[in-house]
């Protein structure tokens, strides 16, 4: 009695355990279990303390957490369903054994969509998954050019950001800049010229990058210090873990200094700051050895960098963006305010919708591409469902006879297309995981393995595939369980005139699509054809171009190359060579604001400048229309000249001879030497734009070889080159590419978007035709005996045929009526946003209709050409 | 219900509902495996275990007397049926046979 006291009033086992029994425990079980445990909890307290008896308690009411205890006699009637999800399971077999054809069709086309939409889906995954690894991404910014027409927007003064933050600590938290550039890389006799960024020591700790080995905060805190990822680390090592290693960085100014290894990071997610604009850095360096790679002071307000602010928690865009004006007002000198308008983009969605969103535009198009796919898988397996629905009436019947209610019935139904969606959408996990390499080619993009794929992209595909099923299953479900008992048990469909129009609606629909998409696939190949065929104003056939060139960034360097260039001259493969820092590929240095001499700074033109030699325009085929390339042969290289083309001209006002300035060196007075045609530096899809060719003297700075070959076999001559380089330069690499190459690098968007288009109307015929087969031969073995009867009547064969037929074509008919101004709508609207862009013909629009009306034709024929041929004795002999 | 089988716990516990006549709840199995056996089970175990004896129809329970222990919760109070205790002697019956069926070596050997 004592210990009872006890129990009752100081020492109680743990209200929450007794509540929790309380909410989970049967009501009739409840007492009893209550009892025993507290007993054994009074049996606890004699044997051990007071802690450890509670503890025991709450540990054996969670064990009594099982579903025998929380489940008991609450679900007693749910155990007939898993016996009837068996039933329908086997029935479900049976059905698909004994149709094997329909069957057939239904999971082919269902694997071909998912396949597709896999594949597609896994590259939207990625696309939107860009900078989503960057830590606190919704609080970094990238600081953008405001103005539409900005050349290259991203790029800010470089002194705006840091006194940003100095000036606001806490509401701006953090920035980082770079530069980036391509730089030699070596260790012993190895040799790769990296993409480097050079930037900011806060690269590390503001993203939140992944660090594998190494102390990340103090990195690049001190020059000849750099972070590579563990690509570089294995291409150079064959091992990851090479800190305090060293490499030999070749700068601009030719000499080779030593830099330690400070941190390596694993190969980075796709973001915008290490793949801005593609660029994939590899290695990253500190600001502080700007000097070495011949990079211009990293101060002040003429100096324009890429430059990312990471605001506090809880501060607005617009706050932000208030705190950087007023910083360029206060601090930016009078010159730089007048022409500087900037904005913050967020590295958020920045990927999505940076270069007029042409990423999201992509993303849309091919998800749609990819829905329309799956799409008319559906309504194949739902013609092929409601078609074949009389084979299973007498089942329905049995069913509903033997107690079973409509609610079931959909029940089974939908469970049988959930069941067959799943398993089509394992099988196209299997046929993902066989194709991605191949579809990786043909995107020229890479795709992750299964194996990488992460936990939302797999619930997101489950969700998706249970909702295709239940779309899919939907109608036949309840199409199926709403006849009358007796109807179904007689066999007796209504007559399939009536049953018909949705399977019809549904198969217009369809042609409708694959019409609609194969004429823009052809829009889409044509465009794509014409960007590369298109005069560009100058000649990109047999130029090679070569990025490994040496970098010495000096006037001697720049001799050494005029004496390389010679060789290479006097070499049997070229005709012309030039160096320069561009070659035509869109990717121009940088912008510079001229105006005449005498107008105002505030009046100058901003245009991208390239810096190139004297022999540019020969190996380019560019065409001078006056005046000279820098200078004539009976001159010599002047400083201070320029070359602009006709746009240029027309901007600015003034001919050859004229005097200009640039902003920002507005003491040097720069003469007008030439005027060359408006040719093609940036892609088709823009205007021509005014732009200013500067000599690679003036500045000292080159990337690029650019040979003209002699026309002949190409395979040789690349050899030859390689050959005399390697005796030219023994310590760098030869990486060329042929100008073409270069360009199809330039329309990687429109080519995906080609070679996307073309596979998906081939699948989508592919899965339209086979459903068509389905729906016509079900159609026609409904109709057996009234072909009979026609052929008794004295239809001929043909008669037969064109009966038969007629339904189809019509439908095909109408809808290519509906899908040519649907098609020339979208195509016309997709085509409006490239400059440069082919003019839709009737040919376009015909082709697709013609083939889609010819191959129904066929196949319907073909199908119903059997039943055309059946004697009509056999067929009404049994009635 | 030749079909039916019982499980090696399973058999344990009926074997001690027979025992514990009508002192078989719970608790009291559990106390009694630990005795009897020397086996340390589970209370929630034994639980489950019992009510699945119930719905093979080996044991039946009703709700014993209050008494000021256990917090005055009642015990529900677990009697073997003829159906268990024949399903108990047919196994063990059988698990005879075949033990007879084991050549002695002990004896017959050295």
């Amino acid at each position: 009695m004592d210990n009872q006291y006890k129990i009752e009033k100081n020492i109680r086992p743990p209200r929450f355990a007794l509540r929790f029994l309380r909410w989970f425990c049967p009501g009739d079980l409840y007492e009893s279990i209550e009892g025993d445990l507290l007993e054994e909890f009074e049996n606890d307290l004699r044997l051990c303390s007071i802690q450890k008896a509670r503890r025991r308690f709450a540990w054996n009411v969670i064990k009594f957490f099982r579903p025998e205890i929380v489940f008991r006699n609450k679900f007693s009637s749910e155990l007939n369903e898993v016996y009837m999800l068996q039933n329908y399971v086997k029935v479900m077999f049976r059905n698909l054994m004994k149709r094997k054809a329909y069957s057939a069709i239904n999971i082919f086309g269902l694997t071909i969509g998912l396949t597709f939409s896999m594949l597609i889906g896994v590259y939207v995954w990625q696309e939107m998954s860009v900078n989503q690894n960057l830590e606190d991404v919704d609080r970094l910014y990238i600081v953008e050019q405001a103005q539409d027409d900005a050349g290259v927007k991203f790029f800010a003064p470089a002194d705006l950001v840091k006194t940003m933050r100095d000036q606001h600590a806490p509401a701006i938290e953090n920035y980082y800049r770079f530069w980036d550039r391509n730089i030699k890389v070596s260790k012993d006799d190895k040799h790769f010229i990296v993409q480097s960024i050079i930037g900011d020591s806060t690269f590390v700790p503001m993203f939140g990058f992944p660090v594998l080995y190494g102390d990340i905060n103090s990195a690049l805190s001190q020059p000849y210090k750099v972070v590579i990822t563990e690509k570089i680390a294995l291409q150079f090592f064959n091992k990851a873990d090479v800190v305090g290693e060293s490499l030999i960085l070749s700068s601009g100014t030719a000499d080779k200094k030593e830099y330690i290894i400070t941190a390596v990071v694993p190969a980075l997610k796709r973001n915008s700051v290490s793949d801005l604009v593609n660029i994939d850095a590899q290695i990253f360096l500190s600001l502080q050895n700007w000097q070495d790679f011949r990079l211009p002071d990293p101060q002040g307000w003429m100096m324009n960098m890429v430059s990312y602010l990471k605001v506090g928690p809880g501060v607005t865009q617009t706050e932000a963006e208030d705190i950087m004006n007023a910083t360029i007002q206060s601090h930016a000198p009078d010159s730089v305010k007048a022409n500087l308008k900037l904005k913050l983009s967020g590295l958020d969605n920045y990927y999505l919708i940076t270069n007029n969103g042409a990423a999201k535009k992509m993303i849309g198009i091919m998800a749609a591409i990819a829905g329309f796919i799956l799409l008319l898988a559906i309504i194949n397996f739902v013609n092929i469902s409601v078609g074949s629905a009389f084979v299973r009436l007498k089942e329905i019947g049995v069913r509903k006879v033997i107690g079973g209610i409509k609610r079931q019935l959909v029940f089974q139904f939908l469970s049988e297309s959930v069941l067959l969606t799943l398993a089509a959408g394992f099988i196209s996990i299997i046929l993902y995981e066989l194709l991605h390499p191949t579809a990786e080619d043909l995107l020229s993009t890479s795709l992750l393995s299964i194996t990488e794929l992460d936990g939302g992209f797999w619930k997101w595909s489950i969700l998706l595939l249970i909702l295709i099923g239940l779309i899919a299953g939907g109608y036949p479900a309840f199409f199926m369980s709403s006849y009358k008992i007796i109807d179904s048990l007689k066999g007796r469909i209504k007559s399939t005139t009536r049953v018909l129009p949705l399977p019809k609606i549904l198969v217009g629909l369809q042609f409708l699509i694959a019409i609609c998409i194969f004429i823009a696939a052809i829009a889409i190949t044509e465009q794509v054809a014409y960007f590369l065929k298109k005069d560009l104003g100058y000649d990109k056939s047999f130029v090679l171009t070569v990025s490994s060139v040496p970098r010495i960034w000096t006037e001697e360097g720049i001799n050494q190359m005029s004496s390389a260039k010679q060789e290479f001259l006097n070499s049997p493969y070229v005709t012309a060579a030039s160096l320069s820092w561009e070659v035509p590929n869109g990717n121009a240095g940088g912008d510079a604001g001229i105006y005449p001499d005498g107008s105002e700074p505030a009046k100058a033109v901003a245009m991208p400048v390239l810096k190139t030699d004297e022999d540019y325009y020969k190996v380019y085929g560019i065409k001078l229309l006056e005046g000279s390339f820098f200078y004539s042969d009976q001159e010599s290289f002047q400083l201070n000249t320029l070359v602009i083309n006709e746009k240029a001209q027309k901007a600015l006002g003034v001919q050859v001879g004229d005097k200009v300035r640039i902003t920002g060196t507005d003491n040097i007075v720069y003469t007008i030497k030439g005027i060359v045609n408006d040719f093609h530096f940036n892609s088709l899809r823009d205007q021509v734009k005014p732009l200013a060719l500067m000599h690679t003297k003036e500045s000292n700075f080159y990337r690029f070889f650019s040979f003209r070959i002699k026309p002949g076999s190409a395979s040789e001559t690349v050899a030859g080159i390689e050959k005399l380089w390697n005796k030219i330069f023994p310590d760098d690499p030869f990486d060329y590419a042929f100008m073409d190459e270069q360009l199809e690098r330039l329309y990687k968007t429109e080519l995906q978007l080609k070679k996307a288009s073309a596979v998906g109307t081939v699948l989508m015929f592919i899965i339209m035709l086979t459903g068509i087969i389905g729906v016509v031969s079900l159609s026609v073995s409904k109709r057996t005996k009234e072909i009979g009867i026609r052929k008794v009547l004295g239809a001929s064969v043909y008669n037969i045929l064109a009966m038969i037929s007629r339904e189809y074509l019509a439908l095909s008919l109408f809808a290519f009526g509906v899908a040519i101004p649907l098609a020339y709508y979208l195509v016309s609207s997709w085509l409006s946003g490239f400059s440069y862009r082919i003019e839709l013909s009737w040919w376009m629009f015909l082709m697709p209709g013609l083939f889609t009306m010819c191959m129904t034709v066929i196949i319907v024929g073909w199908q119903s050409l059997k039943t055309a041929l059946l004697n009509p004795t056999r067929t009404l002999k049994y009635e | 219900m030749s079909k039916e089988y019982l499980g090696e716990f399973e058999e344990l516990v009926l074997t001690m509902v027979g025992i514990l006549q009508d002192e078989a709840y719970g608790n009291a199995i559990v106390n009694e495996i630990k005795e009897r056996v020397g086996r340390e089970s589970n209370l929630s175990a034994v639980h489950v275990t019992l009510y699945r004896l119930e719905d093979k129809g080996f044991i039946k329970s009703k709700m014993g007397g209050a008494t000021n222990a256990r917090g005055g919760r009642r015990k529900r109070i677990f009697t073997i049926t003829n159906a268990g205790l024949s399903m108990l002697k047919a196994m063990k019956e059988a698990r005879m046979d075949l033990w007879k069926l084991i050549p002695q070596l002990k004896f017959s050997g050295s």
